[in-house]
């Protein structure tokens, strides 16, 4: 036993040292960091401010537009990523022509880097040669979706036509393990679909759903890549997300130790929602 | 089957939606690669051609053009990424082994682990970006495959520990019997029946450390910058040369695409923490 133990450590040595190195150690750092007036030009010789870069971020406006934009947008896409996903899972759990191709084409987003695929969308929507764009055009549509004052709503599209594919994933594999018995019996008593739905399926489907709306309500409150990628958060600061503000902060106008106060913020605030997913999720992990 | 007995939608209507979104989803990725096999000519025209001669130029363009370093990219990305899949494994499935067969790690390490999943990645961008400009890891392929290693240790580590968890204990307690080390047991009996897992895990970490965007912006400045930040570069600085762009971007998201084909099946378990089987 005493050597299974030391194997055991042993084993697990090579993954503590990495997220001792990667994981804590720089997370200690950022704390310690929003305490200096650290900037791009001044970081090796930092000065101790004390709480001055909490007040900075806190009186700024556009932290809180930026925190209230990332809410809003979670809020939207989080909700049609669910209610879409769980449609189409109903409308998959069953023998359909050509599902497997209906799948993998439902599933490709899922794959593409979020990076690229906003690129993709600023061709695809793009003014002069974006082929949406023209149809859109032709049908008496505005023309420039990533434009004011479009361009929100079109980030939010974005980002279901990348996301939704996660949530039908998990709500289909859900779908597909839920027995016959009660759905039978629900039949056998005369239910009609919506009381199925309503009554069976979506209490039995419950842990599942709030899964993949922690696991994307997380996700999409620090979206990153597609915004930055389409908008850089502007025009102005009218697409900024939490994320988009850290990372102007800090390597835009250079507010590296500001940009980490920003960010211990927006911990406490995610701390909350943060635990509640954890205990969420290992309560059904192995 | 379910399904057929408590229908909400017709299954006309159940195969109209799953069309259309099918094709909304994947209309990006089809527009984009119709595109770089457009001429400039055809990509401006109005109403858009949906049937025209292929053009393999901008794909020429994209790898010999003077002036792009797309090559280069490509090389970084597949270096960090094929580095970052084969560490991930040799680091996370010794450790799910433990934590499934000694029972060792399962109390702290594994949620921690889960609850370094949900952390904004910003969190730890100033951080690393200091330290790499001190310790001169800044711009490297080897920053990136670090940084990108703590990126993947959940999805890694709770793929491995769930598929140990269903491998038959008695051959490894067989071969205990007759006296083989449990290293010998781990690389004999453990690692052949783990295949699946191992090849799961590391392709999906290739696919996850190829499309990371947000620390290969911030850590690299132009040397060991990967496709998906090339890619995005391109936009910007030959805004208008179309055709290359997607060129550039087709050729960044086919490898992906490719390999996601081999792990539908254990996507769920990964994209879940384990949540779902």
């Amino acid at each position: 036993m005493a050597q299974e133990r030391r194997l055991g450590y042993a084993f697990l040595a090579p993954l503590t040292l990495l997220l001792l190195g990667l994981a804590v150690f720089p997370g200690l750092y950022a704390y310690y960091l929003s305490a200096l007036d650290a900037t791009l030009e001044t970081f090796r010789s930092p000065r101790f401010t004390g709480l001055t870069n909490y007040v900075r971020i806190l009186t700024d406006r556009e932290f809180y537009d930026a925190i209230g934009f990332s809410l809003r947008y979670t809020v939207v896409v989080v909700t049609l990523e669910v209610v879409l996903g769980l449609a189409l899972a109903i409308a998959l759990n069953r023998e359909l022509r050509g599902k497997r191709i209906l799948i993998s084409l439902l599933l490709l987003p899922l794959m593409v880097s979020p990076a690229l695929l906003g690129i993709m969308f600023r061709l695809t929507l793009n003014e002069f040669i974006g082929t949406v764009s023209y149809y859109l055009r032709a049908s008496g549509f505005p023309g420039n979706l990533l434009a004011p004052p479009y361009v929100p709503y079109t980030l939010m599209v974005v980002d279901v036509i990348q996301w939704t594919p996660f949530t039908f994933l998990i709500l289909y594999a859900g779908l597909r393990s839920i027995p016959d018995e009660p759905v039978e019996a629900a039949v056998v008593d005369g239910a009609g679909g919506w009381q199925i739905l309503r009554f069976v399926i979506l209490p039995l489907l419950q842990p599942l759903l709030l899964t993949a709306g922690f696991l994307r309500g997380i996700d999409a409150f620090k979206t990153f890549d597609t915004i930055q990628v389409l908008t850089a958060g502007g025009p102005g600061s009218l697409t900024t997300t939490a994320s988009i503000y850290v990372y102007k902060m800090a390597f835009l106008a250079g507010h590296l130790g500001r940009a980490n106060a920003a960010v211990v913020l927006l911990l406490f605030l995610l701390s909350i929602p943060m635990s509640q997913a954890i205990r969420h999720i290992l309560r059904r992990t192995p | 089957m379910t399904g057929a007995r408590w229908n909400l939608l017709h299954t006309g209507g159940a195969w109209a939606l799953a069309a259309v979104c099918g094709v909304m989803f994947s209309f990006p990725v089809l527009n984009t690669v119709l595109t770089s096999l457009k001429t400039a000519a055809d990509i401006s025209s109005a109403p858009p051609k949906w049937v025209f001669t292929p053009t393999f130029e901008h794909y020429a363009n994209v790898f010999y053009a003077a002036g792009y370093r797309f090559s280069q990219f490509l090389a970084n990305s597949i270096l960090i990424s094929l580095a970052c899949s084969a560490l991930l494994v040799v680091v996370c499935l010794p450790a799910a082994y433990s934590i499934v067969r000694f029972g060792i790690g399962r109390a702290r390490l594994l949620p921690a682990a889960v609850s370094l999943r949900l952390l904004p990645p910003v969190t730890f961008a100033v951080p690393f970006f200091i330290v790499y400009s001190a310790s001169g890891l800044l711009d490297t392929r080897t920053g990136l495959v670090l940084v990108n290693l703590l990126g993947n240790v959940p999805l890694g580590l709770l793929i491995f520990v769930s598929f140990i968890q269903e491998l038959p204990q008695e051959l490894e307690e067989s071969a205990f019997l007759d006296g083989a080390s449990a290293v010998q047991t781990l690389w004999h009996i453990v690692f052949p029946l783990a295949y699946p897992g191992i090849g799961a895990v590391a392709i999906l970490t290739f696919i996850w450390t190829w499309n990371e965007f947000l620390f290969a912006l911030m850590l690299t400045i132009n040397k060991a910058t990967t496709v998906t930040v090339g890619a995005s570069l391109f936009v910007t600085a030959w805004g208008v040369l179309w055709g290359d762009v997607a060129a550039a971007i087709s050729v960044a998201v086919v490898p992906t695409l490719l390999f996601s084909i081999f792990v539908q099946r254990y996507l769920v378990r990964g994209i879940t923490l384990g949540a779902v089987r």
